[in-house]
Order: structure tokens, then sequence, then C-alpha cells
């Protein structure tokens, strides 16, 4: 959405006014922690060592008593206490791009905005210059993960994009196009735009030259994006790796006042080797997750932010020839902490070999609405979109009320 | 030995497990085979009768196998590794460790059966005393995991695969310095779009003379299952077999005839393959009833059990070990002995 446009603006900056570079507290936030490709529930939150389709893997105790989770998580075993942890998702659908669809935004049918759009909506505050809503992934072909934005709230609400914790692009002038010549353009767009005005709807008009505003904003704290300006041992205690340094970026961003901020850890996707590739990706994910848990619960984000962990599907209890499991929506698993819920606590439970949910069976919509109501938002609420009141949350879910608080 | 031509090499035998197996080992008489499976137990069969004695001591899966002199190596999941002390009256633990932090990924017994080396999820390579269990060293290099190694016939240094680096690393077992690196690039199947290596070496094996290395694994995403040959004097890589099997071999062996087996597997269905180093048409291949998983050559050098996996479309439900002869099927009775 910013690229092509930030870059030939330069002037002015101090004209605008700014959230971002303050610590707020008072609204609440979501932090999307996304295992695309949809990791196994048996190897991460829901072990069931020594059972049929356990798999070779054991089940560590963790500081819940009585909880166990996959031997590959020891570090998140530390935290647990700080979680609230559902083992009975059961959202039906086994494709990525529809999983990673219905995950996001609650629904099935397609136009609707992903949760990040969402808040950025619904929690957008007068005066709000930085983006609401800001997307970490690598780089790479379009996969599954792009499953679009902000649907039918449109281009304002979409996603700015960071690849391999990179700033976005565009966030300085060239060289070749002076602060002058700036000046001059801007000024030019600003005139058309007045005139434009005349005898026409004005918020369009206003909208579009808002995003003008918005880009010089970010020019202007394109720092919110320089990890490097963290101390050497928060770089270390979230990790080298790209995952650890999008998720020191997240909180970085975070704190300067965006709404939401979905970090993407990729290959989930274990159809071979499902034991091998679980190894490895865990591996990332236990060396920075429960570091994350610990800095923000120290720092007191947790207290405003939501920290959701989630795939878009689980993966089939049973083990397919290449030594792999394969897509899975009947009975999976999900962690979050944060604002809103309960910590240290398991909802639902699978059966003996987990190929159903056996308690406390949860749907997506049902999640998406718990989101929202952690976050303090009524599922109820209302886009009004062209007349159309639209309800925020899945009008047919409900709210997962034993994890909220 | 009578000459053996694989082509004549067909099934004459199978034995059913309620779990797909993993990894199969005949001990030094051939009379039985080791199994090792997806549940918690290593198993002897009888080859002649097909009777089952359950070995208990491991607390995961059994996913690599070795054999020594009267001794066989189990390792698993958990990292534990266990020697057992073989007779034809029993199996007795002689002694278990906690060898690696996580899986134990392979096994291999050097020539004189005194020592072993054991590959594990970390890159950490291990040398052992065959008869304490005591460890002598340990060989630091690997970014990966290892998943194969394998002692030189001169006893003096040891070969270990990796994953995920598609490198194979040649250690001194006196100085436990490496002492170079072959490249087996041609095994990667590396997909950036996943950033995963669906390749990756699976299997080492070397010839009598050790004059020749080779590696199995895949080359490229969907396949098809590979052989790498290197020389072991340059280190160059002198042959790359490639099959026509979408898949990935999964172990491999030298024949003392000089031939390579490799068995292979991908989901439901498995091959045998056998190729005459030098020659780029291989001397046979066969399908196998499940997907192949590790294979041992019987010490008449007539027989091979392999592993499988059985059953369901995808998934299997049971596994085999499944007895092959090599031999003309006249000249045999139907009977793995």
């Amino acid at each position: 959405m910013l690229g092509g446009t930030i870059g030939s603006l330069g002037m002015g900056l101090g004209a605008y006014p700014l959230l971002a570079g303050e610590v707020e507290k008072s609204r609440k936030k979501l932090l999307l922690i996304f295992l695309s490709g949809g990791p196994s529930q048996l190897e991460t939150w829901d072990p069931k060592p020594g059972t049929k389709y356990g798999g070779p893997l054991l089940a560590i105790p963790t500081s819940v008593k009585g909880t166990h989770i996959s031997e590959l998580l020891p570090n998140t075993a530390k935290v647990m206490h700080q979680l609230a942890v559902i083992r009975s998702l059961n959202t039906g659908i086994a494709d990525h791009f529809q999983g990673h669809y219905a995950l996001q935004s609650g629904r099935t049918v397609p136009g609707f905005p992903v949760i990040g759009s969402a808040l950025a909506k619904l929690l957008e505050q007068d005066g709000d210059q930085l983006p609401g809503y800001v997307e970490m992934r690598r780089d790479g072909p379009k996969a599954y993960t792009d499953v679009g934005d902000a649907g039918f709230l449109g281009p304002k609400y979409e996603s700015v994009k960071v690849i391999n914790a990179e700033p976005p692009d565009f966030l300085i002038r060239p060289d070749t196009f002076s602060e002058s010549k700036a000046q001059v353009v801007d000024q030019l767009r600003v005139n058309s735009d007045q005139r434009f005005l005349q005898g026409r709807s004005e918020l369009p008009i206003r909208a579009y030259g808002g995003t003008f505003s918005r880009a010089v904003a970010l020019m202007k704290q394109r720092g919110i994006f320089d990890i490097e300006k963290e101390s050497a041992s928060d770089r270390e205690l979230y990790g080298s790796h790209l995952f650890g340094r999008h998720c020191l970026m997240a909180r970085r961003l975070l704190e300067s006042g965006v709404s939401c901020v979905k970090v993407v850890s990729h290959d989930w996707d274990a159809h071979q080797e499902n034991f091998h590739w679980h190894q490895q990706r865990c591996s990332e994910f236990d060396r920075t997750f429960p570091a994350l848990v610990t800095d923000f619960d120290r720092r007191g984000l947790l207290e405003d932010t939501l920290v959701v962990v989630m795939g878009e599907m689980g993966r089939t209890p049973q083990i397919n020839n290449r030594g792999g499991r394969d897509h899975w929506g009947k009975a999976w698993s999900m962690a979050m902490t944060g604002c809103g819920v309960k910590r240290g606590i398991i909802h639902g439970k699978t059966n003996a070999e987990g190929t159903e949910v056996a308690e406390g069976e949860v749907h997506g919509g049902d999640l998406f609405n718990t989101f929202l109501r952690a976050l303090d938002i009524s599922p109820r609420e209302k886009y009004q979109m062209t007349g159309q009141p639209i309800p925020a949350g899945d009008p047919a879910g409900s709210t997962i009320r034993e994890v909220l608080v | 030995m009578s000459h053996i031509d694989p082509v004549n090499t067909h099934q004459v035998k199978e034995v059913e497990h309620p779990t797909p197996l993993l990894t199969c080992q005949y001990d030094s008489t051939g009379r039985f085979v080791f199994a090792g499976a997806q549940d918690n137990h290593l198993q002897r069969i009888d080859v002649t009768t097909g009777e089952k004695t359950l070995m208990e001591g491991h607390q995961s899966w059994v996913c690599t196998m070795a054999k020594g002199p009267g001794l066989l190596f189990s390792g698993d999941y958990t990292g534990t590794l266990i020697a057992w002390s073989l007779s034809e009256k029993e199996v007795v633990k002689k002694w278990s460790i906690e060898a690696h932090p996580q899986v134990v990924r392979s096994i291999s017994v050097s020539p004189d059966g005194k020592q072993l080396a054991t590959g594990d999820r970390d890159g950490k390579v291990r040398l052992w005393s065959a008869e304490t269990g005591d460890r002598l060293r340990e060989f630091s290099g690997h970014s990966g995991q290892v998943y194969a190694t394998i002692f030189h016939p001169d006893g003096k240094h040891l070969v270990s695969a990796e994953r995920e680096g598609n490198k194979l690393f040649q250690w001194d077992l006196s100085t436990g310095k490496k002492v170079r690196e072959f490249d087996a690039a041609d095994m990667s199947a590396y997909r950036r779009y996943e950033d995963i290596e669906w390749g990756g070496a699976r299997g080492l094996a070397f010839d009598a003379a050790g004059t020749s290395l080779a590696c199995c694994g895949r080359h490229q995403y969907n396949g098809p299952a590979t052989v790498l040959l290197f020389d072991w004097k340059s280190g160059k890589q002198t042959e790359k077999l490639v099959s026509e099997f979408k898949g990935i071999f999964y172990s491999l062996q030298f024949h003392p005839q000089g031939f390579i087996i490799a068995a292979a597997g991908d989901i439901t269905v498995g091959e045998l393959w056998f190729w005459k180093p030098g020659q780029e048409k291989p001397l046979a291949n066969i399908k196998t009833s499940g997907p192949s998983l590790s294979l041992d050559l019987h010490p008449d050098g007539h027989h091979l059990a392999v592993a499988q996996s059985q059953g369901g479309k995808s998934k299997p439900e049971n596994g085999s070990l499944v007895f092959y002869d090599m031999r003309p099927s006249l000249d045999n009775t139907s009977e793995a002995e």
C-alpha cells in the first residue's frame, strides 16, 4: 500500500502529529504468531506418547502441575503458567488457503477482514498516523500466507509488510528526488484534492489524503523498524534467526502504537519426516517464544496485548508412509496469553488417540470472537459499510468464556 | 557363496507386525532378525519360525541398529543407546546409556567391533566403547542431523553424513579431527519456498576394500531416489546412480560380490534397486509390498531382510519384515534361512 508513494515525500514532517514512539498503555493490541503450514498438535500442545498415533517423542512436565506438552518445547514448558492452551479446536478445515483465511477472519465466506485488518479498524483512534496492522514474513513466492487482508474494509486497513526483518520499502526519499521537488509535487496533490473536493463526497478524498500523511509519518518513524536500536541483550534474548528478529521488531512496533502485528513462522507443513521437521521448527519457536512471553510480562505489555499462537490447522494423528503427518482440522490446538485471557489453563481435550475432540469443542468463529472479547471488543460490534451493518465477529460463533478473565 | 544375479531376487517370506517397521538387522548367524518399529520395543524374530521375542528397554521408537561380534546396539528417539548380548538362547541387556540429548539417528560399529559411533539430531557424532558404553570421543562440525555414520574398513577413519548440509565428513579416529569433506550436493532437494531440505543423505556404505564410498538418499523434490559413489582416495564423486523411483533410498549395502543394494520407499510404495558400480544401468529393481525403510544382508549373501510399512492408503496401519532370496526361485525352498 505504501510502495511507490512514501519515498517521494519528504517535507513538512514536523507538521504531522504522531503517536509513534510513545509507549501506549490504554489501547489493546494483538500479537499474532502464525505458525504457517499447520503445526502438529501432537508434537506441540497435546502430546500423546505411547499411544497408537503418539509418535516417538515424549511429553514433559510444565510449570502448571499435571500439564504436559511436547518434549520439543522445553523452554515453553517453563512459561506454561502464563498460557491458555486450547486443545479442542475443530475447524473442519484441512486446507492451507481456507485455513489461513478462516482462522484469521473467523469466517469461511470470502471478503471479510482478517484479524489484523479488523483491529486496525476497530482499534483506530483519532490522530493515528502509524499503520494499524503490520505483517512480517520471509521473502519468497506468494504462498498460502497471503490470503488477503482487509476485505471489504478496503486498502486503508491492509497490512504494511515487513520482509526478512527489513523496513518496508520506500521509507527513504531517493537522493535523486530533492526535498524541494517533493514539496512542489505534494502541494500539487493537495491543491488538486481541494479542487476535486468541490461538490463531491468528502470522505474518500480525505481518506486518500490521509494515506499520504501516514506515509510521511512512517518515513519519519522508520526507526520503529530498526531492531539495531534495541539493546544487544534483547537481541540476544530473542535470537538472531528470522523469527526471533521479527518477534523483537513486533515488540518495538507494538510499543510504538501499532494495533496488530502478525509474525509468520513458516514451514510447519510436515507431510514428510514430521518428527525431524518439528524438531527443526520447534527449536526456533522454543528459542524465542518463551523469552518473548517473559519479556512482555516483565515490561507490562501483557496487560494490554493479546498474544496468540496458532496455525491454520493441525496435523493428522495417523502417520503417513513418509513419516509425516498430513492436514487435519478436526482436533487440534493453539495457545494464547496476555490481556483478557486466563493463564495457566488448558481448555478442552481430545480423546486418547487424538482423533476427535472429547470435551470443550471450539470452532474457528468461536476463536475469532474470543480474540475480540479479550481485546474488549464485542463480536456484535458492527462495521458500517455501504449502509450495511456487518458484525465484526462471527454471528454463528460464541466466545470461549472458560478462557476469558 | 554361489554367484548372485540380483535379477532373480524374489520375496520368500513375510512376518507381519502391528506397527510400521523402521529398521532391521540380522544377527551374525543369520538365524534371527532384530526389528525396530513405531512402538517402544525391539523384536527378535526367528527367521525360520517367525517367532517373536520382545526386548524391553527402550522408551520410544527404535530407529537405528548395528551389530558387532556377539552384540547388538539399538538407539531410540529419546537418545537412549542399548547394547544387547546375543546368544542363541537369549538376549541380555549389557548396558544402556543416555547417549544423546535426543534422537540417536545412526549407529555403526568399527571393523574390529570394539567401538561404535552414533550420530544425533544436533549434529553431534560420538564414539563409544562397545564393551562398556564409555564415551571415547565427540566429533563436532555438523550443523544438521547426522543420519548416517560408517567406519572405513581400515579402522582409522569414520564418515558421517548430515541431512541438511549435503556434506559427508571424514574424521580421524585417533585425533578426533575432521580430515576432509565430501560434496554430496547432488543429493540436495532444497526448496527455498519452504526452507526445507527434502533430499539429504540417509545411508552410507563402504565396499569391502574400502575404495568406494556410497551414499544414498534422494535427488530433487519429487525424487528420484539416488545413490552417489565417491572414490575414497581422491574424495571425488565418481558416479551418480539415479533410479526411476520417486522417493528416497533410506538404506543401502554393498554385496560381497561388489554390487549395491538399496531400499526405497514413498507413499504406499517401495522398491529394491541393484547396481554394479561402473554401470549406469541397474542390474535389477523390484517392487516391494510396502515402503522399504531398512535392509540387511544375510551372512550367507543370498538373502535380504527388509523392514517395511504396510496397509492404509497413505497412512500405514502396520508393518512387515519381508525376506527376499537373490537366487533363482528354483534353487530355494521358499525359506529365508
